[in-house]
C-alpha cells in the first residue's frame, strides 16, 4: 500500500514538473497567459485614473487580472494542451502506459493553479511596488489562494472543450468561449456597470462566482453566501467532468493517433 | 494460462460503424516470437496492435495479453508500445522525456543505457523539437523500452528513418528482444519484415490471408526468379512443375521456380537470342505482391499457408 503511494506520488511529482516546464518553455503560452492578465492590470489597474475610487479600482483590477490569468490558464493551459496532444497521439502513448490515466490530467491541473498562483504573485508585487495598494499580506496572500483556487472549474471548462471539440478546433471553441466569459463575468466591465439585462445573465456565468468569491475578501462583494458561489462552481466542474467523460470514452472507441 | 503464449486472440471481430476492420480472427504468439504484420492500409493491422495495447475492446470473441485482459495493469507494465504519433512535447528534453516515463514503471532500465540502446548520445539536452525526424523516432523507441518490456509493440518504427538510420534501428530492435522478448512489429517495409520478423502475419480485409515464416512465404511462389527480355510463348513453361507462377508482360518474362537450371535451359533453347537473363533468389516482395493479387485472393485458399 505504502509502495504504491509513494509511486503514485513520484509519478505525480514527475509529470505534474514537466507540465510546468513544458509551459514555461513554449513562448506562445508562456507570453498569452503571463502576458495577458499582467498587461490589464499595467493598463486598467496602474494607467487609467479612475478618479474618486482609484483605492477600491486598485484591488479591484489586482482581482480582476488575477482572475483572467486563472480563466486562461485554465481553458488554454488545460483545455488547449489536451486537445493538442490528443491530436499528436501523446495521449494515447500514456494510456497505454502504465501510469494511471488520471493524474495525466491531476498534473494539468495543478500545473495550471501554479500558473494562476505565479500570475497572482507579479500582480500583486506590481500592485505593492508602484501603487499604494490598500491590502495586508494575509488578505494579498488569500486573494493568490481564492483565485488560484478558482481556475479549477475553469480547467474542468477547459477539458470539456478539448474532448469535445476536434484536436484542431479546441483553441478556436476555447477563444470563443473566452472572450465572453470575461465580458459577461463582471471583472473587465465591473458588475454595476453593465446594463440590467446582462446582468441577469452574468448571475449565471463561472467567472461571477469565482471572482466573488475573490471579492469577499475586500468587501465589494455582491453579498450573496458564499456556499452559493461554491455550489454553482461545483455545479460547472461536475457537468464539464461529466460531458468530457462522455467524451473520452467516445474517444477511447476510436482513437486519435 | 500458459504463461509461454503472449498473446492468444480468439475468433476476434472488430468494426467501425458500419467497416469491419477484424473478422473472425484468430491468432496465437508465444514468448520469443517476433510477428510482423503486413498488409496494405485499411487491412486491420492497426486495429488488431489497439486490441492488443487496450486501446480499443473487441466487439467479439476474446483477447488476452499474458493471460491477462488488454490494458489490465500488469500487461501495460510488461509491453512497451511505440506508436504511430505526430509528436510528444516539443519543449522538453531527450533526457526529460525518458525521466518522465521512467516514473512509470517499477523497474526502468536506466536512463543512459536508453540512450545508448536508442543512438541517442549527444542528443540528451536537445528538445524533441529541434531533433530530425529519425531522432524523433528513435526517441519514441526508447520510450517504448523504458520499462524493459516483454512484449514490445511497434507500429511502423523506421518511418522517418534514412537507409542508414533505419538498419541501426533494426540491429536495435533485434539486440533488445533478442530470444526472450516478444514482437509484434506492423510494417510496410517488406526489407524490414525479412530482417525483424520470424513470422510473418499478412493481412487483407480484416483477416490473415497468410501465416508464416518468411523462407515459407519466399518458397510459396518458388525459391528463384528467373527474368529475361523475350517473346517466347509462356505455354512452354507451363507444364513444368517447377515453374511457380509465370509474368509475361511485353517482352519482359518472369518464372518464379523451385528449380532454376532446367528452366534457364530451356528458355536459352528456345530463344537463344533472348536479353537481360537475370537468376536471382525470390524475394519476401514477389511472394507478397503474389498473395495479394486479385486473382490469388479470389481463390481463398490462403488461410492456412
Amino acid at each position: 500500500m505504502f509502495e504504491q503511494l509513494s509511486h503514485f506520488c513520484r509519478v505525480l511529482l514527475a509529470e505534474s514538473y514537466t507540465e510546468f516546464l513544458k509551459c514555461l518553455r513554449t513562448p506562445a503560452f508562456a507570453t498569452a497567459i503571463l502576458g495577458f492578465p499582467v498587461i490589464i492590470y499595467l493598463f486598467c489597474g496602474l494607467v487609467i485614473d479612475w478618479g474618486e475610487t482609484i483605492e477600491r479600482s486598485h484591488q479591484f483590477w489586482i482581482i480582476a487580472a488575477s482572475s483572467i490569468g486563472a480563466i486562461g490558464t485554465g481553458m488554454f493551459g488545460f483545455g488547449v494542451y489536451v486537445a493538442n496532444e490528443r491530436g499528436q497521439g501523446w495521449l494515447l502513448l500514456k494510456r497505454v502506459s502504465p501510469m494511471p490515466i488520471f493524474v495525466y490530467f491531476l498534473a494539468k491541473a495543478l500545473m495550471a493553479v501554479a500558473f494562476s498562483v505565479l500570475i497572482g504573485c507579479i500582480i500583486l508585487a506590481i500592485g505593492h511596488a508602484f501603487v499604494s495598494v490598500q491590502l495586508s499580506l494575509v488578505q494579498s496572500a488569500l486573494i493568490v489562494v481564492v483565485v488560484s483556487l478558482s481556475t479549477i472549474p475553469y480547467c474542468m471548462i477547459g477539458l470539456l472543450c478539448g474532448f469535445m471539440a476536434g484536436p484542431n478546433t479546441a483553441h478556436a471553441v476555447v477563444n470563443i468561449l473566452y472572450l465572453p466569459l470575461l465580458l459577461l463575468g463582471g471583472i473587465v466591465i465591473p458588475f454595476d456597470v453593465l446594463p440590467q439585462f446582462v446582468q441577469s445573465i452574468t448571475f449565471f456565468t463561472p467567472v461571477f462566482h469565482s471572482s466573488q468569491l475573490a471579492f469577499k475578501l475586500i468587501d465589494t462583494s455582491l453579498g450573496y453566501p458564499t456556499i452559493l458561489h461554491l455550489l454553482a462552481l461545483s455545479a460547472y466542474s461536475i457537468v464539464c467532468v461529466s460531458l468530457a467523460g462522455f467524451f473520452y470514452t467516445r474517444e477511447k472507441a476510436r482513437p486519435f493517433g | 494460462m500458459n504463461e509461454e503464449i503472449v498473446v492468444e486472440a480468439t475468433n476476434v471481430a472488430k468494426s467501425y460503424k458500419e467497416v469491419t476492420a477484424l473478422k473472425d480472427f484468430s491468432l496465437r504468439v508465444s514468448r520469443g516470437q517476433r510477428c510482423v504484420l503486413l498488409g496494405p492500409n485499411g487491412a486491420g493491422k492497426s486495429t488488431f496492435l489497439n486490441l492488443v495495447l487496450g486501446v480499443l475492446r473487441v466487439d467479439r470473441g476474446s483477447i488476452a495479453i499474458f493471460g491477462e485482459t488488454p490494458g489490465h495493469l500488469s500487461v501495460r507494465r510488461r509491453t512497451g508500445a511505440m506508436l504511430q504519433i505526430s509528436g510528444i512535447p516539443s519543449t522538453l528534453t531527450v533526457r526529460e522525456h525518458l525521466r518522465l516515463f521512467r516514473t512509470y514503471y517499477q523497474d526502468p532500465v536506466p536512463t543512459d543505457e536508453l540512450i545508448r540502446i536508442a543512438r541517442l548520445e549527444g542528443l540528451d539536452r536537445r528538445t524533441f523539437g529541434s531533433l530530425s525526424g529519425g531522432q524523433q523516432q528513435r526517441l519514441n523507441f526508447a520510450l517504448a523500452l523504458c520499462g524493459n518490456p516483454q512484449l514490445v509493440v511497434l507500429d511502423e518504427p523506421s518511418t522517418s528513418h534514412d537507409v542508414e538510420a533505419r538498419m541501426a534501428l533494426w540491429d536495435e530492435v533485434d539486440q533488445f528482444t533478442g530470444t526472450e522478448r516478444t514482437l509484434l512489429l506492423a510494417t510496410h517495409n517488406l526489407q524490414e519484415a525479412e530482417r525483424l520478423g520470424d513470422r510473418i502475419l499478412i493481412f487483407h480485409d480484416g483477416q490473415v490471408i497468410a501465416d508464416a515464416s518468411p523462407e515459407k512465404l519466399r518458397s510459396l511462389i518458388g525459391t528463384t526468379e528467373i527474368s529475361a527480355q523475350t517473346n517466347v510463348s509462356v505455354e512452354a513453361f507451363e507444364r513444368y512443375k517447377q515453374v511457380k507462377r509465370i509474368e509475361h508482360v511485353d517482352s519482359h518474362l518472369r518464372l518464379y521456380v523451385t528449380e532454376a537450371e532446367p528452366v534457364v535451359s530451356l528458355l536459352l533453347q528456345l530463344d537463344p537470342d533472348l536479353k537481360n537473363l537475370a537468376v536471382k533468389p525470390a524475394s519476401l516482395q514477389d511472394a507478397y505482391l503474389h498473395l495479394l493479387s486479385p486473382a490469388r485472393i479470389n481463390e481463398h485458399t490462403l488461410a492456412n499457408v
